[in-house]
């Protein structure tokens, strides 16, 4: 068996115990349970992915042309067949840009995410983008999730953050999805990447079980994979991680699945894999000792709108739905089982869309757009001007708040390893921002 | 020149196909290499099709997964054109879910099959008028003056060039997606292909690649109304082909043979290879059999690290095992079990493909390899069937020998720590008789499934 040269493992996209070109150099001594004056002890964190490139414009929507640019008018003028209308809007009208003035609402279809934002829960951030925006689905969504905009994908930004705080051993972090998320790729980090949590068991020979025997052996076959000393390798790599597993599973068999009073009402894939979280949340609220996952991703796919994008109805609002009824659902499962006050969501997508539509009445992909975080502390309303319709780049959205402020944010002032983004997002700007309390 | 013994043609089996049982290795070891590269690659392709002619009756979408499964894992001289049909599933993956066409994905899959190995010309071709792929990245909304840019992003990004090349240098810029999408405008799907419509094509003048030496203007496009190929000067297929990079060398031979490499032997290859397996390629006119044979004949394609650095995908992972182990059965529920490790036949996760590496071993994933590694061992029923009478090797009268007959056929004897190969000797527990049903049915199958779940079998 040769050894492998360590960045290999990478460039095959890593999951399980990821390898990194370049270890990260910085020491545990600011360990996320360490005390700090802005969040709660042990913050949770579900990180929530729009695949595809969700249309911010038709999310965040501008409704007059008050102030300096003309919003509205060059909203419909761009947009005549997936405008949507003023007359639909006013229900879920939010604060008015905090620069331009322009009132603005939530897409109609997000009544759910309008009913949190006006308890404070919701801020709206605008005009969130990088420089050189990359309209490649694939490489722009490894900048998002890397938290690096520049070289080849390198890991996860949440894989580095659990590496600079956890052991291999520890598994804290759940990705609610048959297969892991690039943002949790890391060097060392084991991640539980699985579509339901009841999936997490052995399988017997039902007519001749032999169990013990068969459990046993098994444990003690990945034991010796698991040994430096006797193999190397991907083989290494694969045994180390299907040792730690192996450990966990009776540990995870215990977790009562399919909890969410509310969120299991819901409808659609996220609510589904919202669903899992709430049990696993639920699981560490109520027994000891817990499991101490607190860092979570899930998705909801189908945002490239390229054709019949729909204005009132049609497949961004039955998205943007979803969305709305699953994040409100979640959110009031975590104040059912009380832990409202230590979860922080944080909605993210690959890229906006094209301000025009386009023949199909669609949009292509385009570039700034917008994320929610949604928390008892943060702060709520609307945060950074929608990005002036009169000044494009290329047809698209400008941006003004790079995305890696918003993560050192989060960094900093919820998972309460302040100073640690400028090792985790190398070359990024970090001056924080205030959806979050200092 | 390697040594030509079982090892290597193990792994040629493995890797141009879905491996094989003991005797085949054998007899592949027995011949030469080149006439083992040769009878792999020489079959014509086939023009086999699956069901499907239902449209948007979802059980045919079974059916058409079970029969692409069982011809995976029981063709024998057509075994390349298979394991190529799933890299060009991959290459230019395809939602069926997005599709909604049973026989469209079954037409697709049929291409995959009788192009998958001639020119790459053709295939591109053959896949820019494919009615799936004209639904999925909306080909078939594309017109004049209404461009839809989702093909021509993607044509250009995953299909033929790649976003940039190896010195970090975009091979296109925003302009030329938009200018590919207007000669790429003009297609409807008309039966069973797609067909230009007059009135839909942008026939104006539109230059690719400004500002580099391989510029093009004109009125580009691919094919006539009546679905005669455009001249080679104004062929956008033709026209990409002529990419180069920012070394000066061909974009596309180094972007697919690379991803060949990758997917027939180990992540991240050195260029200076990829140049060398794909001069065959490039002289011959970019013949995907060529880089093929250049592949299996290259020293490298042998090496320690073209055999242990890949994580084998799920269908490479449980047919080789009901290869290796001689299983049988009508193989009905093998994509279901696909499903659970990952890889739904007809749903790729995006027009990416699917992800390589150790993301299938991501844990939910993972587990549903043990499942399968124990329904495998386990099998008693028409849908997967295996005799463990079978693999006790002749008079054997200890656990090793029957353990070491396992990890023989699975071509894992050399890679199992000893520690691990003990483990399952000691799970025998003493136990010899060999003629013992409840000894067959316990211990021996037990054997299987434990050794199916060990690291080494889900690498090569």
């Amino acid at each position: 068996m040769p050894r492998i040269d360590r960045r290999r493992f990478l460039q095959t996209g890593m999951a399980t115990a990821a390898a990194l070109t370049t270890p990260i150099a910085f020491p545990r001594a600011f360990g996320p349970r360490s005390a700090h004056a802005a969040g709660p002890v042990d913050p949770i964190f579900v990180f929530v992915q729009l695949k595809g490139g969700n249309d911010g414009l038709n999310t965040v929507i501008p409704m007059d042309d008050t102030g300096p640019v003309p919003q509205r008018s060059l909203y419909e003028a761009a947009r005549p067949n997936i405008q949507v209308p003023t007359s639909a809007l006013a229900a879920t009208q939010i604060d008015n840009d905090p620069e331009k003035g322009t009132a603005l609402a939530l897409h109609p279809s997000m009544p759910e995410m309008k009913g949190l934002y006006d308890q404070g829960k919701v801020a709206v951030l605008n005009g969130i983008g990088y420089p050189g925006q990359n309209l490649s689905h694939f490489r722009s969504e490894d900048f998002w999730l890397g938290g690096r905009i520049s070289g080849p994908f390198s890991g996860g930004w949440l894989g580095h953050y659990l590496d600079a705080n956890y052991t291999p051993s520890d598994m804290v972090a759940l990705d609610a999805a048959k297969t892991m998320s690039p943002a949790f790729f890391s060097e060392t980090a084991n991640v539980l990447a699985v579509k339901k949590i009841s999936q997490f068991v052995l399988p017997t020979d039902d007519l001749y079980p032999d169990t013990a025997a068969k459990r046993a052996a098994l444990n003690a076959a990945y034991a010796a994979e698991a040994d430096p000393a006797l193999t190397d390798g991907l083989q290494l790599s694969v045994g180390t991680s299907g040792d730690v597993l192996l450990g966990k599973i009776d540990e995870f068999a215990a977790v009562e699945t399919r909890w969410g009073a509310n969120v299991g009402n819901a409808n659609g894939r996220l609510a589904d894999r919202l669903l899992e979280i709430a049990s696993v949340i639920r699981h560490d609220v109520l027994v000891r000792p817990p499991l101490g996952v607190r860092y979570f991703h899930c998705e909801e796919g189908g945002f490239d709108t390229h054709t019949a994008q729909g204005s009132l109805t049609g497949r961004q609002p039955d998205l943007l739905a979803k969305v709305s009824k699953s994040l409100a659902a979640f959110w009031q499962d975590m104040i059912d089982i009380g832990v409202q006050d230590r979860v922080l969501i944080l909605t993210m997508s690959e890229f906006g869309r094209r301000v025009a539509e386009n023949g199909g009445q669609g949009t292509d992909h385009g570039a700034a757009s917008c994320m929610f975080a949604i928390g008892d502390t943060v702060q709520g309303g609307v945060h950074g001007t929608v990005p002036a319709l009169d000044d494009l780049e290329r047809g698209n959205l400008k941006f003004h708040t790079d995305f890696r402020r918003v993560y050192a944010t989060v960094i900093d002032r919820w998972l309460q390893s302040p100073g640690a983004h400028t090792a985790l997002l190398p070359d990024a700007p970090h001056a924080m921002l205030d959806f979050l309390p200092s | 020149m390697v040594d030509w013994n079982e090892e290597n043609a193990a792994h040629l089996l493995s890797r141009a196909g879905f491996g094989g049982k003991p005797q085949e290795v054998a007899r592949y070891a027995k011949r030469s290499q080149i006439s083992c590269v040769a009878v792999l690659l020489r079959p014509k392709p086939s023009r086999a099709k699956g069901p499907g002619v239902d449209d948007k009756d979802t059980d045919s979408l079974i059916k058409l997964a079970q029969w692409w499964a069982k011809r995976m894992a029981t063709q024998s001289s057509r075994r390349v054109d298979e394991k190529m049909a799933l890299f060009w599933h991959d290459h230019f993956a395809t939602q069926y879910s997005v599709v909604k066409n049973v026989r469209e994905m079954s037409l697709q899959n049929r291409t995959f099959r009788e192009f998958g190995m001639g020119s790459f010309h053709r295939l591109c071709w053959e896949i820019t008028r494919d009615p799936a792929m004209l639904v999925f990245l909306d080909g078939k909304d594309n017109k004049a003056n209404k461009v839809n840019e989702n093909y021509g992003r993607e044509i250009m990004e995953l299909f033929v060039l790649g976003e940039a090349d190896r010195n970090g240098v975009a091979n296109y810029t925003q302009t030329d997606v938009e200018e590919i999408s207007r000669a790429l405008t003009g297609y409807r799907v008309d039966g069973d292909r797609g067909v230009i419509r007059n009135n839909r094509f942008d026939d104006g003048d539109k230059t690719l690649f400004a500002g580099t030496s391989f510029e093009t203007t004109g009125n580009l496009g691919v094919e006539t109304t009546l679905g005669l190929p455009f001249a080679p000067d104004v062929n956008v297929i033709d026209i990409l082909f002529t990419h180069r990079d920012s070394d000066g060398a061909l974009t596309m031979p180094r972007f697919l043979g690379r991803k060949l490499w990758e997917y027939f032997a180990y992540p991240d290859p050195d260029t200076a290879l990829i140049d060398e397996i794909t001069a065959n390629f490039i002289a011959g006119g970019f013949i995907i059999e060529d880089l093929l044979q250049s592949i299996f004949m290259h020293d490298e394609f042998y090496s320690d690290e073209a055999k242990s650095s890949s994580v084998r995908n799920p269908v490479e992972y449980a047919i080789s095992s009901i290869r290796a182990l001689e299983a049988r059965g009508n193989l009905k529920e093998l994509p279901f079990h696909f499903d659970g490790m990952g890889m739904t036949l007809f749903e790729p996760p995006s027009v990416n493909g699917w992800p390589q590496g150790l993301p299938w071993l991501s844990s939910g994933q993972f587990l549903a390899r043990l499942d399968f590694a124990q329904t495998c061992a386990s099998g008693r029923a028409s849908t997967l069937k295996l005799i463990p009478k079978k693999l006790v090797p002749k008079n054997a009268t200890t656990a090793s020998e029957v353990v070491d007959g396992i990890l023989h056929r699975l071509q894992i004897q050399d890679s199992i720590p000893s520690d691990a190969r003990q483990v399952l000797i000691d799970y025998f527990d003493g136990e010899t008789d060999f003629k013992d049903p409840v000894v067959l049915e316990t211990k021996v199958r037990g054997a299987v499934a434990l050794a199916l779940q060990l690291p080494e079998v889900h690498v090569h």
